[in-house]
């Protein structure tokens, strides 16, 4: 059981993630854009971040950044989960240590994704 | 002129006479075409006028060329942002239909999960159309990169057959897998297992109920050699050369309203001969398909793991 940031400024989506999380007995923050992430991450930082990469304002990858530039996160694992399929948007993401899902995700391959980024914070 | 090159090669070889004629596009000199002559010449106004008209030709030409290839690459950004825009919404019906179908099962009743599985079929086959267009986009916009490793021919065969199973049961066709032993081969396991995938599912397809789709695999001469071969519907002989083309359809898969869109057999076609390969067809209508691809034994590479291959 972890604490779980996911951020995605498509609200259906965040609840969709937010319900796989909870039946899999984590407990989920939720954020509709970089901003409210970074607001709702300052008090009490998360284990894993669950990440949209096209949003609004602040993009997945600039607050993926911006979260690890933070005190208690330098080293938070980021999950990406993006509707951007091509190669190098891929390497893009997992040029910052990250994981990367594209969406539409299969719900067994999230959970893949949070235990090994809860056992192993990098992507080798 | 400028450099040094032109007054040196004239004393290395002992050239006479230079003419140099601009190459020019939208005002702008693009490039510049020279000529020498050993022996000196006379200035030829008439020269001069036809090699500056053709400078000009080529300047249009290249210019033509550079905003055919703005144009595509316009296109793959187009097309990269409408797969976004599919795909988000496309996650949440694909992703809440999945967390109802896996309710416990007498909260559905069979009738409604029926429903919601064929809303889910239908949600996957969108996807797939939007994976096929942004492919094809791509493939305009300059190539298809490839990642080499070695690969296990059979077990790709395999993979795609299971996935087509389901399918095929409730067709009640035969599916069959019949192959020599291969040595490993050297390719992009996840693009050769899409042509499978495209080319089982087709002879799915078009097969009609209690039919037989057979895959087999072996090496010809050292050419490694696939065959998807079905008792399908079949393609009239004067549309088979057309059959690779995209968004081309056969008559017979129209007049049986047989789904699709046309571009599975391009996106084979470009993923077999990004590995060197070739594909064919022989059919005959009502009594079935073969499609067949041959990959010659790749030439002895460097270790690189991956390379960039034009489309």
């Amino acid at each position: 059981m972890a604490r779980i940031l996911v951020v995605d400024d498509d609200p259906d989506i965040v609840n969709l993630v937010n319900i796989r999380l909870r039946k899999q007995g984590h407990k989920v923050v939720m954020a509709g854009s970089g901003a409210e992430a970074l607001a709702v991450t300052s008090e009490d930082p998360p284990d894993v971040a669950v990440l949209d990469v096209s949003m609004p304002g602040l993009s997945g990858l600039e607050l993926c950044r911006l979260l690890r530039g933070s005190e208690g996160m330098t080293d938070l694992p980021v999950i990406f989960l993006s509707a951007r399929v091509l190669p190098e948007d891929i390497e893009a993401g997992k040029s910052l240590g990250a994981r990367y899902l594209t969406k539409p995700f299969v719900a067994s391959a999230l959970f893949d994704a949070v235990n090994s980024s809860l056992k192993a914070p990098d992507e080798p | 002129m400028k450099g040094g090159l032109w007054p040196q090669l004239a004393e290395d070889i002992a050239l006479s006479a230079v003419l140099a004629l601009p190459i020019v596009g939208d005002g702008n000199v693009l490039g510049v075409i020279v000529l020498f002559h050993r022996a000196a010449q006379m200035r030829d106004a008439s020269l001069i006028s036809t090699l500056s008209i053709m400078g000009n030709q080529i300047g249009h030409w290249l210019q033509r060329k550079h905003s055919e290839s703005e144009a595509d690459k316009q296109k793959g950004e187009f097309f990269a942002l409408v797969s976004h825009e599919l795909r988000t919404p496309l996650t949440s019906i694909v992703g809440y239909l999945d967390l109802i179908l896996e309710a416990e099962a007498d909260a559905l009743g069979d009738e409604l999960r029926d429903y919601l599985v064929t809303v889910d079929r239908n949600a996957k086959r969108l996807l797939s159309l939007v994976a096929d267009l942004l492919f094809v986009a791509r493939l305009d916009e300059g190539g298809l990169p490839l990642e080499f490793k070695d690969l296990d021919f059979v077990r790709l065969a395999e993979e795609a057959l299971e996935a087509a199973r389901p399918m095929a049961e409730s067709k009640r066709l035969t599916l069959e897998l019949s192959s020599q032993a291969l040595a490993p081969y050297r390719g992009d396991a996840q693009r050769l297992g899409q042509t499978f995938d495209n080319l089982i599912s087709n002879a799915v397809k078009f097969t009609p109920t209690g039919g037989r789709v057979e895959v087999r695999l072996g090496v010809d001469d050292g050419v490694l050699v696939v065959e998807v071969q079905d008792t399908g519907i079949g393609i009239p002989s004067t549309e088979q050369g057309h059959l690779f083309e995209r968004f081309f359809r056969a008559s017979t898969a129209t007049h049986e309203a047989i789904p699709g869109v046309g571009l599975g057999l391009t996106i084979v076609k470009a993923i077999v001969e990004a590995h060197g390969g070739s594909t064919s067809v022989s059919s005959e209508v009502g009594e079935g398909t073969t499609f067949r691809l041959a990959f010659p034994p790749p030439p002895a590479r460097d270790e690189e793991g991956g390379s960039e291959v034009a489309a």
